[in-house]
């Protein structure tokens, strides 16, 4: 491909010129002799230059910083939850899309991100079988800077109809009206199979979701948090977990 | 932007919008430069944002916001670069193939700011662009896909040319070549 295009097209104006009303021509547009520098015009021959932003990516960061602006002046209602973190989880305005990211302030944030790195060390020590069910495999899901707060067990158990997952969450709040959560199975980076979805917003109860791969073949389960009409993942990942096989 | 800066740092909701709707192209644009996994792009694109609201309160209104917003996006791609690359605890393997060979700081930095130009682009000029720079079709190929005469693609193409090089012109020193046209008679960005 040649970035700059040459102007061997030039020509080919005359023909249109006749077809257009030349009166809306001038002689300006006929010509396309600008030439970007070759750094610029490599530049714009990449993907990344153009690659769009999806709608539900931009909502997703907008509703994150917008919970940070909630949280660092937070309303009165909203004080003795900030100021009790143990507290059972607020109702006002705790949804997902509002929370996902939810510092009390700039300062408790500070604290909150060395709880979340604990958290997720505890939770990368908990990838293994824990024992205690009838699962094949427990272990645990450790929230990441999406959801500090947040962090889950999963009971998995290979069946003949396909590969069981129960769900207990904690701290991880409501998913917004047109919102929800969606648990994956990947193989890597770039492929994974859904394992179901979740909203909590009527409690936050066992879920259970089924896939029909197997881990050993899967072996990292995520959650993220969808946009409804969003078919393939956000990659706004608010719990996850590497699965070690016993 | 001066006045968006201020508002964004303020917490306004209008400005916080207008900013993400501003930059999330160019901010993607630095982490898929980075990252191969779109999760770990989508991450590195919220985390920027909501990095850049935390730190706004120490940001200097005498500083470009754009340059300081890059220095954010560039350095949270890193972090989950390092992150994603460190074995887990119990020495598991990488957990996921993340990074592509990340161009230097210049580089990224460039197309940063190509994508902020393009951004700003008029829909009806970016689209004849797109469709020269990236997909590689002529000026004829161009007019029949958008049934547009061909001398509104080379004008409008022109034109786009013109407005890049004036925005982009701090980034290299030819910026302004032109074989035989100058960059007056265009809006800036």
């Amino acid at each position: 491909m040649t970035p700059n295009r040459p102007d061997d097209e030039r020509n080919d104006a005359e023909p249109q010129a006749t077809e257009r009303n030349d009166a809306a021509l001038n002689d300006a547009e006929l010509h396309d002799d600008f030439v970007l520098p070759d750094d610029i015009a490599s530049l714009l021959a990449q993907d990344e230059a153009w690659a769009p932003v999806s709608d539900g990516l931009e909502a997703s960061i907008i509703s994150s910083v917008l919970a940070e602006v909630e949280r660092f002046e937070p309303h009165a209602a909203d004080q003795a939850a900030i100021d009790a973190p143990d507290a059972a989880r607020p109702s006002v305005d705790n949804t997902a899309a509002a929370n996902v990211v939810a510092f009390p302030s700039r300062w408790k944030a500070a604290a909150l991100g060395a709880a979340a790195a604990l958290v997720l060390v505890v939770g990368l020590l908990g990838m293994t079988r824990l024992g205690g069910s009838d699962a094949d495999l427990e272990l645990a899901l450790a929230g990441t800077e999406l959801a500090p707060r947040a962090s889950a067990v999963a009971e998995i158990t290979d069946t003949p109809e396909g590969t069981r997952i129960v769900i207990r969450v904690t701290d991880l709040p409501p998913a917004a009206p047109g919102t929800y959560y969606q648990a994956w199975l990947r193989k890597d980076a770039e492929v994974g199979v859904s394992a179901g979805t979740f909203h909590l917003r009527s409690g936050d109860g066992p879920i259970e979701l089924w896939a029909g791969v197997s881990t050993d073949d899967y072996p990292l389960l995520t959650i993220t948090l969808q946009q409804e009409a969003q078919t393939e993942s956000s990659g706004q990942v608010v719990l996850k977990a590497l699965i070690a096989q016993p | 932007m001066d006045d968006l800066a201020a508002r964004f740092k303020a917490g306004d909701e209008d400005a916080v919008r207008d900013v993400v709707r501003l930059y999330s192209g160019a901010v993607q644009t630095v982490a898929r430069s980075m990252l191969r996994s779109p999760e770990l792009v989508a991450e590195v694109v919220q985390q920027t944002f909501v990095k850049a609201w935390r730190a706004a309160a120490s940001y200097d209104d005498s500083r470009e916001f754009r340059p300081w917003l890059y220095s954010i996006a560039r350095r949270t791609a890193i972090d989950v670069i390092r992150r994603e690359g460190r074995p887990t605890a119990g020495a598991h393997e990488q957990e996921v193939e993340t990074a592509v060979m990340p161009m230097s700081f210049e580089r990224t930095w460039e197309i940063y700011e190509v994508r902020q130009a393009l951004d700003g682009l008029p829909a009806e000029e970016r689209v004849v662009m797109q469709l020269s720079f990236l997909v590689g079709l002529t000026h004829h190929q161009i007019a029949e896909k958008l049934d547009i005469p061909i001398g509104t693609v080379k004008s409008r193409t022109g034109r786009a040319k013109k407005r890049l090089a004036v925005a982009l012109g701090h980034l290299g020193p030819t910026a302004n070549q032109t074989a035989g046209s100058d960059v007056q008679g265009v809006e800036p960005l």
